[in-house]
């Protein structure tokens, strides 16, 4: 059973072609993290090996950073290539989830660079004797010009591909290659300064603590967004009124609503609701009105899944109002 | 989930917090005070379990809240994401013995008295095997992840403390028959050995617990008695399919469509899967039930096909009829 069927019947209904854009939407977020993963190998190398040579703690505490960079990314690879596969018999709902776990387990590695540069800093500061003392200041400072140009093309082509695919892994990696730019520009700074001035050593430790601040607050935000899908928190408001704007455009064959429930998993919306439909119209008028309105809801919100349950009103048209409908008359 | 459910599931989450504080301060107080970094490997291990059972604690608690207009499924998932992360700290703690060990093997320090170590072991065995049993119990019980994945963490416990016990045994033992040989290395050694198998016991733990954060599927034979249920409504149903089951913590989803003859009625079709959805949330405790009624046509597509109930003759009647 491929995507497109399982996760909607629906999507049949609405004239369009969901597989093409399925599979294309597969391999481009796959190509935007290999490309990834080569860049940090290659940026984590470069930082190490100097740092060492020059015995820079700044330089060699941002390669150990882009290092765990590294292995976030993989992670992301790996899964946007689970997350793609269709839904099988033991994940009905497709894989989507998986992104919103590899959400967590990014933000949780953000956390341990930044425990190491605070760490790192704290020594600096106690021991400015430690730092840079082989020379080869301006050495260092070039790759981190260097690194910090390809860090910006990277984040902005994730970025790109994370938009037009509305991926949540590749937009948690892209944020992770942000994060990192502000650390790169931070010893690149000190360095640079350094460099002009031996006597303001100082200044690296000190930036590297302001740097990290910035970052722990970053990665709080995607930690939030990721945990909020893992445990079905409700997809928002615009979508319960995008549902609600389709109901209403069919009054009073459409009586109300309740048991109106979103999630989301990845990039798609699961959306289920009771209808209240006219008691008195024929069962296959009814389904027919459903299966309509699944199809408008559908296309409303973007990627998602719709399953309506109808249920028979028999009140007079008069009595009822959809947005009663919005407190939730629980079935 | 009732009040008592909740509350027998709440205490024993507070007892996990409880035995875990003393057993942090016992074995930091013990382990300063015979310079072992096996015992304060130890205490910073149980205050990793401590951090872990208060994240369980809280998860048992915001589980049991009714779904609202934030969280419509309810806050039954919180429960897989506390197994979760107590599963992650869980390799965080192996990694923390693992590195303080070798600390210890390139450090050559001497211990005081291995004696005191054994003892505060020992309490701390003879506690974890307690209270992790009392958690498996009602976790199983309850169906709480949560509580289940903190008995596991304590139980790998019991195997970290049984291994540094023994470490610490042989060194005293070793000290009492032959005092001429330093065999201070076991203890290390010992460490590295019970962190290599935490995290084997770790791996399958976290498999197990973000299993339900992937929607993974009911168990094969409750989706077959829910197949073989919906079956039996034969001629009524006349086919059923896009079956798709999930859990959160305790609480099932299930959500299929099913197909029934297409002049019946809105009263009667709403009825059968009244009824349906009654009997699966009847047979298994807190189901919620989702069921798409649709009129058959005799289309047939491919996956309603696949469990269609009528044989080829009915299906070709239903065709010709139309």
């Amino acid at each position: 059973m491929d995507k497109a069927t399982s996760t909607s019947r629906l999507q049949k209904h609405s004239h369009e072609n969901p597989l093409a854009a399925q599979n294309d939407s597969v391999k481009a977020p796959a190509d935007v993290a290999l490309l990834a993963i080569v860049l940090i190998g290659l940026m984590a190398a470069g930082k190490l090996i100097i740092g060492i040579a020059i015995n820079s703690v700044a330089l060699l505490s941002e390669g150990l950073h882009t290092l765990l960079d590294l292995f976030a990314a993989g992670v992301s690879y790996y899964t946007v290539r689970v997350a793609s596969m269709p839904a099988d018999d033991e994940h009905r709902y497709g894989h989507g989830k998986i992104e919103n776990v590899a959400g967590v387990a990014q933000a949780a590695f953000i956390f341990v660079p930044t425990v190491i540069i605070i760490y790192r800093s704290i020594i600096g500061l106690i021991n400015l004797d430690h730092v840079l003392s082989q020379g080869g200041i301006d050495i260092g400072t070039y790759m981190m010009g260097l690194t910090i140009i390809v860090n910006i093309l990277l984040a902005v082509r994730l970025l790109n591909v994370a938009k037009k695919y509305k991926s949540e892994a590749i937009r948690a990696a892209a944020y992770h290659q942000l994060n990192d730019l502000w650390t790169s520009i931070g010893v690149f700074v000190a360095l640079g300064i350094i460099w002009i001035n031996p006597g303001l050593k100082i200044l690296d430790p000190l930036v590297a603590l302001a740097v990290t601040a910035i970052s722990i607050y970053m990665a709080w935000g995607l930690l939030k967004v990721s945990i909020a899908a893992l445990v079905d928190r409700s997809a928002g408001p615009e979508i319960d009124n995008a549902v609600l704007t389709v109901l209403k455009k069919r009054e009073p064959i459409i009586r109300g609503y309740h048991n109106l429930r979103t999630r989301l998993a990845g990039v798609t919306v699961y959306v289920d609701l009771h209808v209240e439909v006219c008691g008195e119209l024929t069962f296959k008028d009814a389904h027919d009105l459903i299966e309509e309105i699944e199809a408008e809801i559908a296309k409303e919100i973007g990627i998602s899944d719709v399953i309506i349950h109808a249920d028979p009103c028999y009140k007079e048209c008069r009595d009822c109002d959809l947005e009663q409908g919005k407190d939730g008359k629980q079935d | 989930m009732d009040n008592r459910t909740h509350n027998r599931k709440a205490s024993v989450a507070l007892l996990s917090v409880i035995s875990n504080s003393f057993l942090v301060i016992g074995k930091l107080i013990i382990g300063l005070m015979i310079r072992s970094v096996s015992i304060i490997s130890e205490a910073i291990h149980s205050g990793v379990d401590l951090v872990a059972s208060i994240i369980a604690l809280f998860a048992v608690r915001v589980a049991a809240k009714p779904a609202d207009e934030d969280h419509e499924y309810g806050h039954a998932k919180v429960e897989n994401l506390s197994g979760t992360i107590e599963a992650i700290l869980i390799f965080l703690a192996a990694a923390w013995i693992i590195w303080e060990a070798i600390k210890k093997l390139r450090g050559h320090e001497t211990i005081d008295n291995p004696g005191i170590g054994v003892g505060i072991m020992a309490v701390s065995v003879i506690a974890n095997i307690i209270v992790s049993r009392r958690l498996f119990k009602i976790g199983r019980e309850t169906h709480s992840v949560a509580l289940v994945a903190d008995a596991w963490h304590l139980a790998t416990d019991v195997w970290t403390s049984l291994g540094v016990m023994a470490g610490l045994g042989l060194i005293w033992l070793g000290r009492l028959i032959i005092p001429s040989i330093d065999l201070a290395w076991i203890d290390p050694v010992a460490a590295i050995f019970v962190a290599v198998l935490i995290i084997r016991a770790a791996y399958h733990l976290t498999v197990e617990s973000a299993r339900d954060l992937m929607d993974v599927s009911l168990p094969m034979e409750e989706e077959a008695w829910i197949k073989e249920y919906v079956s039996s409504f034969r001629p009524l149903v006349l086919s059923f399919h896009q079956l798709r089951t999930r859990k959160a913590g305790h609480v099932r989803f299930v959500e299929f469509h099913i197909l029934v003859k297409a002049d019946m009625s809105v009263e009667e079709s709403h009825h059968i899967t009244d009824v349906i959805a009654t009997e699966i949330e009847n047979k298994f405790p807190h189901t919620n039930v989702m069921i798409h009624v649709e009129p058959c046509d005799g289309s047939c597509d491919p996956d309603c096909v696949t469990d269609c109930l009528l044989t080829e003759q009915d299906r070709s009647a239903i065709k010709t009829t139309r």
